[in-house]
């Protein structure tokens, strides 16, 4: 008994990293535009992969989420946030539907992920 | 210890020149210094020419990130060289930052490829530009200074401008399209398909030339 305890908290503690560390593809891009709405830009970037960051650059990229933070409290903040993903190997791709409190039409994107360094994120469709 | 020292001070001394350099008259080629001390070799800048496409890799954590990555987009920010009395000028569009005004704006060449703005430069000159469609180019970037700058990215919209988007209304005014149709992608969050600068070199439509490119 006394030698199980700490086996068992020690397994606890792995679970809970483990879970911790490996986010899914659509709770990526739920925190994608949940930290926008919230006008969290530098946590939002993070979901970002760093080919979509390059191609557009810090500055502008920035400068564009900032906008969306705006045009989504026009519509009176986000009501639901939905992905449909198929996920092969390192890429997941399908489409997400953004819904809000307000008047403002849903939002129906085409949604690509790729896995960077372990963690998924949001990248360019072609 | 003494060669950091030295290294520093070459540098700064190629820094220096470099901005002198780019007020010379540009009719007339020059020899341009050691751009640095990355690289030993003497770059030759050629004429610059109004219509010239000036790409820049900027100094933030993503842009230098990108050098590790094979198929990773080089550059980052696009603008167009325009010459005022000879003298190179670049009009880009940038969002506002730190107090500096955004939109589309007409700055100098020196400026636009200082050490404080960019990592990476190149300029690409298209083969097929003519001297009244070099004209028209110029007029129509011209046209667009002062428009505030596009955060959605949108071609589409002519009451604003991104630097891609600059590029290419300045092109298309003058009958030219620069990008093949592989040059646009999807970007979440934006309406419409958006042209990355970098895309510009990577999918032209039109046999575009390297004139030169450099770290400052």
């Amino acid at each position: 008994m006394i030698r199980f305890f700490p086996n068992f908290i020690a397994s606890l503690l792995t679970l809970a990293v483990l879970a911790g560390c490996g986010n899914s593809p659509e709770s990526t891009v739920k925190d994608f535009y949940t930290n926008i709405e919230k006008g969290e830009i530098s946590e939002a970037k993070k979901a970002l992969s760093s080919q979509l960051s390059a191609f557009l650059g810090e500055q502008k990229l920035s400068a564009s989420l900032a906008s969306e933070t705006e045009r989504i409290s026009e519509c009176g903040g986000i009501k639901s946030i939905s992905s449909k993903l198929e996920t092969k190997g390192e890429v997941a791709v399908g489409m997400t539907i953004v819904e809000y409190k307000g008047k403002c039409k849903e939002k129906v994107e085409k949604t690509k992920l790729v896995k960077e360094n372990g963690s998924w994120k949001l990248t360019a469709n072609k | 210890m003494a060669a950091g020292s030295l290294r520093r001070i070459s540098k700064a001394i190629a820094v220096v020149l470099v901005s002198a350099t780019t007020y010379l008259p540009v009719n007339g080629a020059f020899t341009a210094p050691d751009y640095g001390a990355r690289t030993s070799s003497v770059l030759h800048v050629p004429l610059l020419r109004d219509g010239d496409i000036v790409l820049r890799r900027g100094l933030d954590m993503m842009s230098r990130l990108v050098l590790t990555q094979g198929d990773a987009a080089q550059f980052s920010h696009v603008g167009l060289v325009v010459l005022q009395r000879n003298i190179p000028f670049v009009i880009h569009a940038i969002p506002a930052e730190n107090g500096r005004t955004g939109g589309a704006v007409l700055e100098s060449f020196a400026q636009f490829v200082s050490p404080s703005e960019a990592a990476e430069v190149a300029i690409y000159r298209s083969a097929d530009l003519t001297e009244i469609q070099a004209a028209m180019v110029r007029q129509t970037a011209f046209s667009q200074l002062g428009l505030p700058f596009d955060e959605r990215f949108q071609l589409s919209n002519i009451k604003k401008v991104y630097c891609t988007g600059l590029v290419l209304r300045s092109y298309a005014a003058a009958g030219l399209g620069l990008i093949d149709a592989r040059a646009q992608i999807e970007v979440p969050l934006l309406p419409e398909s958006v042209v990355p600068p970098d895309h510009i070199r990577r999918y032209p439509a039109l046999p575009l030339n390297l004139i030169t490119s450099f770290s400052p």
